[in-house]
Order: structure tokens, then C-alpha cells, then sequence
């Protein structure tokens, strides 16, 4: 197999994803589960955005914006010496905008069904606020950590038209196994096209497996 | 001591009270639905941010410049739904307590003993039935060493039989650990078999307060009240167990009285009964062969016609007041007048 390099990186870029995002997106969530702000249904709407954007939109925007003639890009530039357009940050910071709602969704629904009086009840047992979060939300939305991980996960493996904008191709550094693919059947290299594909395939089904048995199960013993 | 001075208003509602308790005894606060017992009771747990102040055994919890919050006051909570933690089994849920509880008296072991929580401890929270939920729950708030109990109407929507199995539980609590309680309730029967002192609220008011007996008479002589319980609250001395029989045989100034078995109490203490006026029978010579237990004899203080042709009477025992509920029929035949000498008749179960 010729493209392990291309399967490697996806694994990084995914991983790396959902790992940043799950320190940005529970908070996020929190906020978004409980505030009564009344610029909340904006920030609401900015998060589920990448759902419904065509990837080249997004992908095309952050390209400006990753130019060293943008100010973010000059930022870059200066502190690292290199650009963040076609290099592994870039694809990363692409990747958690894309899959944020994939994040910050399944977080918000778990967040919202703690019931607050459980909260309470926590406070008057003597729990800071901290410890309520360590102790009660986060064994409570277990369910929703898990779902969330695992379809940003998934979700970032899967992309293609932002990847392909932001990183292109450059083996190693913004190869994934999505541009592979593409480039195989352009190269009408139909068999290793169909080893990767049918990878993603299996990769996408398990994970989804999993989040539906795991749901399956916490219903169950709630009966 | 706990002092509150609050204020509190939610569109049409307001809260306002102005209380002083002493720390010892179960205090009831008690009213009808809506009347704010349980927004007090929130208020003073620091659930609810409230203007005013409150301050407990010279700790200041609440005023202009310091709101406590909920995890600093030494006030266990017992809510009105339990809120057991469902992640977590029932030792879990006590064990939650326990790591987070401060320095105090109370024993883990005598809690759980004295709760009889010990055969629930591996079950898991879904499985526990109404009445065992609500004894976790009152262990668990015992657990976290409070100086300040708090229940928000610990025996709600349970069934007939749990209530009076978590009334016993109740009862040898505050014999127990003596721990100074607010017990919301609507229900007098509750409030007069459990507390020692009560405040009756209305309309977010505080409308009157001091000890449960000359309270309930008082609330028992304006029937046209919201809250018009009927029956009457007496003080009796335990004077021996029959344990034969399980009856706790109690001295009420000279006189005999028999009530289902109190184990818990010793002899020569104190145990307070409520008396409902409809389990009152009333008698002009003292009756023989009866298979009533308790007979009283006192004098008629005083008749009250009630809705629906009833009558009640107010019987003077020794220096305590009993009620008697009977129909108009039964008073106008026994020609019963104020000054009457008669004989109050009482079953024994009627005095659980």
C-alpha cells in the first residue's frame, strides 16, 4: 500500500481536531445550553453555519485569510516562520471550523438534559461549581462526549473540497486520504482508489456503530 | 439562631418575611399551595437570589455586601423530588455527600442505620420505590453534616402507607439526632405529629408563629380559614411499653392513654400526638365493655356548628384542649352544653 502516508495524516488531522475542539467546543456548548443572553441564537446560527455552507465558500474565505497579506496570516508569519495557507496548522484550523457544529451539537443536547435541579441539589451536598462540572455534568453527558468525539472525528476524515482548498496536495503535510482518492481516480488507478474508499467506508461505519450501540444501550438500562 | 429579613417578588408574587428561630426543634412552615413555603425554603439554601439578609448561629449568610453560596451554608437540602443522582447507585449518592461533607457530629454508620438504607445500598436509583428514595435522600442530606436541616414536604405524592412509614422514620430522626429542621408542609396532620414550633404563611407572609399547640387551637377556633385543621395537638408522658402488645402506655395528667408502639421513646419522655377530630368520641357516663382504649374525661369548653349539620367540641383535659368532631343529631341528643362533664374516647391506632 502505497498511500499509508495519506491514511497517517488523516489520522493525525482528525485526531488533532477533535482533541482542540473538545477543549473550544465544551465551553462553547456550556454557554450556548445555558445562556440567556440575547445574542445567544446568533452565536447559535454562526456554529451550525459550516453545516449548510458549500466547503469552497468556507475553504475560499480562509484562504484570504490565511494569506500573509491578511492580518491573522501575518500574525502566522511572524511567529512561525511559515504560512498557514497548504500547511498542516492550516488544514487543522480549517478542519475545526468545519466540524464545530459536530462538536458543539451533540454537546448542547447533552448539556440541556441535565436537569438543573440536579444541579442544585449537588450545591446544597456542598460541590463548587467545578467539582458539579467534573463530578456530575461530565459523568451525565458521557453519552454526548462520546457521540460528539466520534462524528467530529469521523466527520474531519471524510472532508474534501475546504482540504482541497486550504492544503492541496502536498504529500506528508496536507495529503489526506480523501485527495488520494481523488487523485488515484484521475490517475485512473481504480484499485487503489477502491482500497482506500472501501477503508473509509468500513471506518465510518464502525465509528457510526458505535455511537448508535453505545445510545442503544444507556436506553436500555434506563428502562 | 437563624434571622431572615427577605424580599423576593416574581410578577404577581412577593415574597416578604421576617423570621427569627430558635436552632433547636423541628419548626413547620405551613400554609397553603402557592403561599411561598418553598421559595422561603430556597431562598434561605441560597438557591434563589433574594434581597435581605440572613444570618445562622452568628454566621452571616446573606446581606447587602455577602450572598453565600449554596455549597458554603451548613444547610442540608431534602427537595420535594428527591433529586438522587441517577449516574451514580445509592451508596454513590451517599458516598457524593460524604466526600464533600464538613466536620460535624453525625455518624456515616448511625445514619444509615437509623434510616434503614443499609439493605439498598448496591440498588441502583431507578429501582427504589417512592418511600425508599425519599429515606436515601434524607440520608444523604444528613450525610453532608448539616447545621440546618431543610425539607420541602418530605412525604408528598407518597402512597398512604410510605407516608406513615417515612412519618416514623421523621419522628425518630429529630429524637435522634436533634438536629434543628424547617419542615415545609400543607398538611396540619404532618405538622402536628412532627413539630415542635410553626410559622403559618399566606400570600407570601409570615401570618403567625410560635409553639404547634396553641397554634393549631387557635387555627381550630376560625374554621373559615384557608387553612382550618381539626383536631388538636396534646403532650402526653411515656409511661411504659407493652411490648406484648405493641403499645406505648403514655400518662396524660393522671389519666391513661395507649398508642401504637413508640420503641424509641424511654419512659418519663415527652411524645407529642395529634388527635383529629373526627376520631374523637364523645360519651356523657364513662362507658363500659368498649374496645376503646382511651377514655378521657373532661369538661365542654366549648360547640362550634361546622358545614353539613357537624359540631365541634372543644373538651378541656386537665389543662390540654381536645376536639371532637359529631353530628349535630348526636349533640342535640346528648343535650351537650358547655360545662358538661364527658368522657372522650379515643382508639388507640388513631394516635399513630
Amino acid at each position: 500500500m502505497t498511500e499509508i502516508n495519506a491514511v497517517w495524516l488523516t489520522l493525525q488531522l482528525a485526531g488533532t481536531t477533535t482533541l482542540l475542539l473538545l477543549l473550544v467546543g465544551t465551553p462553547l456548548a456550556w454557554w450556548l445550553a445555558h445562556s440567556t443572553n440575547p445574542i445567544r441564537p446568533v452565536i447559535e446560527a454562526i456554529t451550525a453555519m459550516p453545516l449548510v455552507m458549500p466547503p469552497t465558500v468556507i475553504g475560499f474565505y480562509l484562504l484570504l485569510l490565511f494569506s500573509p497579506n491578511s492580518a491573522l496570516g501575518e500574525f502566522w508569519f511572524t511567529v512561525s516562520g511559515s504560512t498557514l495557507a497548504f500547511s498542516f496548522s492550516g488544514l487543522v484550523i480549517a478542519s475545526m471550523l468545519y466540524s464545530l457544529p459536530f462538536m458543539v451539537q451533540p454537546l448542547v443536547n447533552a448539556f440541556a438534559s441535565i436537569d438543573v435541579r440536579l444541579r442544585e441539589a449537588a450545591a446544597t451536598l456542598g460541590a463548587t461549581p467545578t467539582d458539579i462540572f467534573r463530578n456530575l455534568i461530565l459523568p451525565l453527558s458521557k453519552r454526548g462526549f462520546l457521540s460528539a468525539c466520534v462524528l467530529t472525528f469521523a466527520h474531519t476524515v471524510g472532508e474534501f473540497g475546504i482540504v482541497l482548498m486550504v492544503g492541496g496536495n502536498i504529500p506528508g503535510e496536507t495529503r489526506v486520504i480523501s485527495i488520494a482518492i481523488y487523485e488515484q481516480v484521475e490517475t485512473l488507478n481504480y484499485a487503489e482508489a477502491h482500497i482506500l474508499s472501501a477503508g473509509l467506508i468500513a471506518l465510518s461505519f464502525i465509528a457510526l456503530c458505535a455511537v448508535y450501540l453505545s445510545n442503544r444501550r444507556s436506553a436500555l438500562r434506563l428502562n | 439562631m437563624l434571622t431572615a429579613t427577605l424580599n423576593h417578588s416574581i410578577s404577581d408574587f412577593s415574597l416578604e418575611v421576617d423570621i427569627c428561630l430558635e436552632s433547636s426543634g423541628v419548626c413547620a412552615i405551613f400554609g397553603p399551595s402557592g403561599c411561598g413555603k418553598t421559595t422561603l425554603l430556597k431562598a434561605l439554601a441560597g438557591l434563589l437570589p433574594t434581597q435581605g439578609q440572613i444570618h445562622f448561629n452568628g454566621q452571616c449568610w446573606q446581606d447587602q455586601n455577602t450572598h453565600l453560596p449554596a455549597c458554603q451554608r451548613a444547610a442540608g437540602f431534602v427537595f420535594q423530588d428527591n433529586r438522587l443522582f441517577p449516574h451514580l447507585n445509592v451508596a454513590g449518592n451517599l458516598h457524593f455527600a460524604r466526600q464533600r461533607a464538613a466536620q460535624g457530629s453525625i455518624d456515616y454508620q448511625d445514619v444509615i442505620d437509623t434510616l434503614g438504607v443499609q439493605p439498598l445500598l448496591s440498588r441502583t436509583i431507578t429501582g427504589l420505590s417512592g418511600g425508599e428514595a425519599k429515606r436515601v435522600a434524607i440520608a444523604r442530606a444528613l450525610i453532608s453534616q448539616p447545621q440546618l436541616l431543610l425539607m420541602d414536604e418530605p412525604l408528598n405524592g407518597l402512597d398512604q402507607s410510605s407516608k406513615r412509614e417515612i412519618l416514623g422514620y421523621l419522628r425518630r430522626l429529630n429524637r435522634h439526632f436533634s438536629l434543628p429542621t424547617l419542615y415545609v408542609s400543607h398538611d396540619i396532620e404532618e405538622v402536628a405529629r412532627l413539630c415542635d414550633h410553626m410559622l403559618v404563611m399566606n400570600a407570601g407572609r409570615v401570618i403567625d408563629q410560635g409553639r404547634t399547640a396553641p397554634i393549631i387551637e387557635k387555627l381550630n377556633q376560625n374554621s373559615d380559614q384557608a387553612v382550618s385543621p381539626v383536631g388538636s395537638v396534646i403532650h402526653a408522658k411515656v409511661s411504659g411499653h407493652l411490648t406484648d402488645y405493641s403499645l406505648t402506655e403514655l400518662d396524660l395528667a393522671g389519666h391513661k392513654l395507649f398508642a401504637p408502639i413508640q420503641s424509641e421513646l424511654s419512659i418519663g419522655q415527652n411524645m407529642q400526638l395529634f388527635l383529629p377530630a373526627r376520631d374523637v368520641a364523645l360519651a356523657t357516663q364513662n362507658p363500659q365493655g368498649l374496645s376503646i382504649r382511651n377514655n378521657l374525661p373532661g369538661i365542654i369548653d366549648s360547640l362550634h356548628a361546622e358545614a353539613n349539620d357537624r359540631v365541634r367540641v372543644a373538651i378541656k383535659v386537665a389543662d390540654q384542649m381536645l376536639f371532637a368532631q359529631i353530628t349535630r343529631q348526636a349533640s342535640e341528643a346528648l343535650a351537650l352544653h358547655r360545662g358538661l362533664p364527658v368522657f372522650a374516647l379515643i382508639k388507640s391506632v388513631a394516635l399513630d
